[in-house]
């Protein structure tokens, strides 16, 4: 355990492990490629990062205006969407091709047959936060139903980090503003129980948390074995076929397994081998 | 008279994971041995809260690492909170200790905590503040385990889910900081009772009430046909991720689930010299790491850092950052490790697949696999990130930075753009994962340090 | 002089073109008019002399690439302090790897069309430095010097008439006194590898409808010869271009898709009009010639060996001699021996026909991948250490060296087999290399860890393949 920390080093703050905590308490243990995530939706802490609305954590949607707001920005609540803050835009083009080979075209999204997707609030936003914190910036708004109907407001852009002040000083500190999520917001979106969310297939989110591909090792035509983390009653030394996910596949684990005893039918993977079956 | 200018407790942000056994997990550390081998776990300063005490001391090492207790039951790991102050007219931050608050003329008990958490899933998709689930401890100073019970109005009467607990650990001697500490829930599942009155074998308690709450047989709005479109945009993305059953093809219907994960703050004060000190810290609760040798690429720290620092990382280069992008590139060999690589890169409408079909799905992109399937295999995949990581060892490669996704390039679903890295994997905007701008940003500075020393230089 | 392979070709002014030919009983292959004409003293149906002349341009590129690449590994170092400097010497670098890279591109490419023809592979090349008999100068390993970069400058040039058409005949001129020597001979001018291609080109050029019949008949690969269905086997951009979309490599299914290839790589080495001059290796190293300083001005370079060779036989100015860095070299071999035999291989095995069938193939292009980087790798790591025992500098370099044989076994199993055992001669510099404990150990330690695995691979695939 460190003697002493400047206080200004936020930094060391934001790395600090405390004594007799394990690696996977820390933050940097977390995903945050979060659809909607495994610890939290880390998206959750940008809803309110905009004073007096709160926005989608995962889209650009606006989904309220806060009781103490300016009565201006009520029309925000009709069904609108931040398209701008300052010169960062928060959407981008989605392009492809439709047939294989095909020139890469825009691609509407198949459900709201939307021309741009909104873009992860915490890369999209990194700039503008950076530059901006605590004042007021120009925000651009589009109505979801008319594209043509834009408004502008001049909103204040939260700090991120709590600021106190002590002895006279504004003093910035490590920990994210209370203001920016009460206690079970950034939890909100996850799936409901989460036991859900680790049957869906997963496989191409957080491999190194919630692994895929286990007890894998060289097959005889240069490509590998091994097995689905999801297989019921496997064995390292079984035989090598991986189950694709599909939920329904009875050879994989189930809605149900998961909800009544989760902690058997996963199980630790080190080395990239399953550990023993848990005993009861 | 030593006096105060201010509190903090470290870590500003702590991760708790569910586990149902009563021990928590004992502390480990994972050593880097080998360039392109597995972290090794080894056994690390563990603290044992004696119950009656409510004291620490340090367990008996060495110990085998172990995730389990005898009974198979994994166990929770349960982090700890440490406060700490700033001296009057010091710009240093030490720990809060006995020494310090006998030197303020205190005793433990002066220290004020107070924790909120909730979980509040069901209000997110319901829209109603009565399905919150809050715990809340009140203020409290003594070193009794305090349980965090979820309450929520539209529950039974006398009905909560436990969601976890926090103790005010006694300082001694030994071990004399002011700490607290967070123990998550066992990861259970709870909701109303069937119709049938027939018992809910998914459910560890029947707790909420459909009559008083609508959480049970919740959908989300999702057809364009039927379901208002504003309704539609307020749905969570993904949406349909809870527990129920299909109510048609494009609803679930829900079963009214909830579990016992939660995230909330706590709060400690303290007066001294006059005024009123307080300093508060982030918890949440999720499930355990179940490849414990592994570490994700892309993490809350990334973000958080990025919002710390900006987006460009602008200053000097040094072995630092050279470490860090090393680290990166381990991860993603740790990831590719765990992932079949050659099943996700298919093209398929089925489910068992990856992101080729969800661009299939969600934009109508022509569905061909991301990579050409004779690269995909896991094992080459892997040999390739191995070789990079050993080749970055020993600082000569620099091309790594050109194939990064840009934060703007993620709706780049042309066959060059779904290749770049990461591939295969999705992001949190639905598409292709981009690291965090400043991740992008120090790999291109690193790549640029490489080149101008030459190599050999690094390495010591 | 020419080696085995080059003999073959005769060079001639054109004006005697025809004549000669029928006297000296030679097959006149193609004609630079006003400059050089190129003929063949051997009788050989279109598909063998196709192939015959695929090998030689095989030669050229990978004579090239490898060039090239030391050329630009020499860029930069410590001895240069000044960050502008630093700067010039980094971007330089860049974009001559990218060449080096590019060359690596045209290997495969005509690797590919030997394949699409159903011929052998050609990756052999002779040991530097190559006499001149294709190219204006000799290749050699050297540092980039201004008289080195005039050289490729030179080399790279398109045809007379295009560098008066774009305005660079006095410049060229100019960089012809400066570099001297062989430079300032008249018969500089051609690009006699362009020929070669031309003579490709030609022989894949199908025939065309006339009302008479043709004086000489337009000799060509006959349609039965070449096979679309090659394609399976050939280097595909999709399958390397992991990121690698700058490399330039081209399949070919047909004759239409056979001469673009061959085009393709003419164009981007010479360059032939305003447009395509700034993406043409003559473009961008005469824009790198314009701003390199002059001789005796600071030394964008290290001070690196000239062919440097672990051969004992070899004149003493060029032999690696200090122990550690002899180690590194023969290290460095091996590995290039390794990459040449996986590329080779992976040609052997057909890319699978649908996503669930599962070949060795990305193995081979994955392990292909990895020798590339550790080539990179201990380049850097020879080019800081000295040549000698006695004297700092010069420093290594990477040899480059070719392996007595490049021969691939007849049968799988072999195959495996003859990479297993080139794992294991590795591993012997490695951990030699380790004993000595001076530095680069986690590099070290890494390779070996490599080696293990890939072995632990062919031990997979040797006991699935019946014997």
């Amino acid at each position: 355990m460190n003697e002493s920390i400047k206080a200004k080093n936020l930094t060391a703050q934001l790395q600090y492990r405390a004594a007799g905590n394990p690696p996977s308490t820390h933050p940097n243990s977390a995903i945050s490629n979060a659809f909607p995530g495994l610890e939290m939706d880390f998206r959750n802490v940008w809803r309110r990062i905009l004073e007096g609305i709160q926005l989608h954590e995962a889209t650009n949607f606006v989904m309220t205006v806060d009781d103490a707001a300016d009565p201006e920005l009520r029309i925000l609540e009709t069904g609108w969407r931040l398209i701008s803050v300052v010169d960062s835009e928060v959407m981008g083009d989605v392009t492809g091709p439709l047939i294989a080979g095909g020139p890469s075209v825009i691609l509407p999204d198949t459900t709201f047959g939307d021309t741009k997707m909104p873009l992860e609030w915490s890369n999209a936003l990194a700039e503008v936060l950076h530059n901006h914190a605590g004042q007021k910036v120009r925000c651009k708004f589009q109505s979801v139903t008319d594209a043509s109907k834009v408004l502008e407001f001049d909103l204040r852009i939260r700090h991120f980090f709590e600021h106190v002040v002590s002895r006279g000083e504004n003093v910035k500190q490590a920990v994210i503003s209370k203001e920016l999520a009460p206690p079970g917001e950034l939890t909100q979106s996850l799936c409901s129980p989460w036991q859900s969310d680790y049957r869906e297939c997963a496989c191409f989110y957080w491999a190194a948390t919630r692994p895929d591909y286990v007890n894998v090792e060289p097959g005889p035509n240069g490509t590998s074995i091994g097995q689905n983390w999801m297989q019921k009653d496997r064995n390292p030394n079984g035989p090598k076929v991986y189950l694709p996910d599909d939920w329904m596949d009875p050879g994989l684990v189930d809605y149900r397994d998961l909800y009544r005893d989760w902690e058997k039918s996963l199980r630790f993977v080190v080395e990239g081998v399953d550990e023993k079956p848990p005993e009861k | 008279m030593t006096t105060l200018a201010e509190l903090r407790i470290l870590p500003p942000f702590a991760i708790a994971r569910l586990g149902s056994s009563a021990e928590p997990m004992d502390n480990y550390e994972m050593n880097l041995t080998t360039p392109i081998g597995w972290r090794q776990l080894a056994d690390a300063t563990t603290f044992v809260v004696d119950p009656q005490s409510c004291e620490i001391h340090a367990k008996k090492r060495p110990f085998v690492v172990k995730f389990r207790d005898e009974n198979g039951k994994i166990r929770p790991v349960a982090p700890f909170l440490e406060v700490w102050a700033r001296l009057d007219r010091s710009d240093e931050l030490v720990p809060l200790d006995l020494n310090l608050l006998l030197k303020l003329g205190k005793e433990p008990r002066a220290l004020k905590w107070s924790v909120v958490t909730g979980n509040i899933k069901a209000f997110r998709r319901t829209g109603d503040p009565a399905d919150k689930v809050i715990a809340s401890t009140g203020i409290f100073s003594d070193h009794q385990v305090k349980p965090l019970l979820g309450q929520c109005k539209n529950f039974f009467e006398q009905k909560s889910i436990p969601l976890g607990s926090v103790q005010y650990i006694k300082p001694n001697e030994e071990f004399p900081e002011v700490r607290l500490r967070f123990t998550p829930a066992a990861g259970r599942v709870y909701g109303p009772p069937l119709e049938s009155g027939k018992p809910d074998g998914n459910l560890a308690g029947e707790v909420y009430d459909p009559t008083k709450g609508h959480w049970k047989g919740y959908k989300d709005a999702a057809d364009p046909k039927t379901d208002d479109l504003l309704k539609m945009r307020r749905a969570t993305n993904p949406g349909n991720v809870y527990a129920g059953d299909d109510y048609d093809d494009s609803h679930r219907q829900s079963w009214g689930y909830l579990d016992d994960e939660c995230d909330g703050i706590v709060e400690v004060e303290l007066e001294v010299g006059g005024s009123r000190l307080s300093a508060f810290a982030r918890i949440a609760a999720g499930p355990p790491t179940f490849a414990p040798d592994s570490m994700p690429m892309r993490t809350v720290h990334d973000e958080i850092e990025q919002a710390m620092l900006g987006p460009n990382f602008d200053s000097d280069v040094t072995e630092k950052e050279m470490d860090e992008v090393r680290e990166i590139v381990r991860r993603a060999l740790e990831t590719v490790r765990l992932m079949n690589t050659g099943q996700m890169n298919k093209p398929s409408k089925q489910r068992g697949v990856g992101m080729a079909r969800m661009d299939f799905l969600d934009v109508n992109r022509a569905l061909e696999p991301i990579v050409d399937p004779a690269v995909a295999d896991s094992l080459a995949i892997r040999s390739r990130h191995e070789r990079l990581l050993i080749a970055l060892d020993s600082g000569s490669l620099a091309w790594f930075a050109r194939v990064l996704r840009e934060h703007d390039q993620v709706g780049d679903l042309s066959t060059d753009g779904r290749r770049r890295m990461p591939a295969l994997m999705r992001g949190a905007d639905a598409r292709y994962l981009a690291l965090t701008r400043r991740q992008v940003s120090k790999i291109k500075a690193a790549a640029e340090f490489i080149l101008r020393t030459p190599a050999g230089e690094n390495e010591k | 002089m020419p080696s085995r392979l080059t003999r073959h070709l005769v060079w001639t002014s054109p004006q005697l073109a025809t004549t000669y030919s029928e006297a000296a009983h030679l097959e006149l292959l193609a004609v630079a008019p006003a400059v050089e004409a190129l003929h063949l003293d051997l009788a050989l149906p279109p598909r063998e002399k196709a192939i015959y002349l695929l090998h030689i341009g095989a030669q050229v590129e990978h004579a090239l690439m490898a060039q090239y690449f030391y050329a630009a590994s020499s860029l930069g170092g410590p001895h240069l302090k000044d960050p502008n400097q630093q700067r010039n010497a980094k971007q330089w670098r860049d974009v001559i790897v990218k060449i080096a890279r590019e060359e690596m591109g045209h290997l495969a490419t005509v690797e590919n069309l030997l394949t699409l023809v159903g011929g052998p592979l050609m990756f052999e090349r002779e040991d530097y430095p190559i006499p001149k008999d294709l190219y204006p100068f000799d290749f050699e390993l050297e540092p980039l010097t201004k008289k080195s970069l005039g050289k490729y400058v030179l080399a790279e040039m398109p045809a007379e008439s295009v560098v008066a058409s774009l305005g660079l005949t006095s410049e060229i001129d100019a960089i012809r006194s400066y570099v001297g020597g062989d430079a300032q001979k008249e018969s500089l001018s051609v690009h006699r590898v362009g020929l070669i291609y031309e003579a490709i080109q030609s022989l894949f050029q199908g025939a065309t409808i006339t009302q008479e019949p043709p004086e000489k008949p337009h000799v060509f690969v006959e349609s039965q010869d070449i096979s679309s269905d090659s394609k399976r086997f050939q280097a595909r951009p999709e399958q390397w271009g992991l990121g690698y979309s700058e490399m330039l490599i081209e399949t070919a299914v047909d004759r239409a898709s056979a001469k673009s290839a061959i085009q393709a790589i003419a164009t981007q080495g010479e360059g032939s009009t305003i447009a395509d001059l700034p993406s043409s290796h003559f473009g961008r190293f005469l824009e790198i010639y314009r701003r390199f300083p002059d001789e005796g001005d600071w030394r964008p370079a290290r001070q690196v060996a000239r062919n440097p060779t672990t051969n004992r036989e070899a004149p003493e100015d060029r032999r690696i001699t200090n122990s550690e860095s002899l180690l590194w070299a023969k290290l460095f071999n091996i590995r290039y021996r390794m990459l040449l035999m996986f590329l080779k291989h992976s040609f052997c095995i057909e890319a699978p026909n649908g996503t669930s069938e599962t070949t060795p193939r990305g193995l081979l292009i994955s392990w292909s991948f990895g020798e590339m980087y550790n080539l990179r790798s201990i380049s850097d790591i020879l080019m800081s250490l000295p040549m000698r025992d006695s004297e700092k500098e010069p420093l290594a370099g990477p040899p480059f060296e070719m392996p007595y044989t490049l021969s691939l076994s007849t049968r799988e199993p072999g195959r495996w087999r003859q990479h297993r055992d080139l794992i294991s001669a590795s591993q012997h510099y490695v951990n030699q290399l380790r004993k000595r404990k001076s530095g680069r150990e986690s590099y070290l330690l890494g390779m070996e860890q490599a080696n293990g695995e890939a072995l632990t691979q062919i031990s997979a695939l040797l006991g699935g393949i019946p014997s």
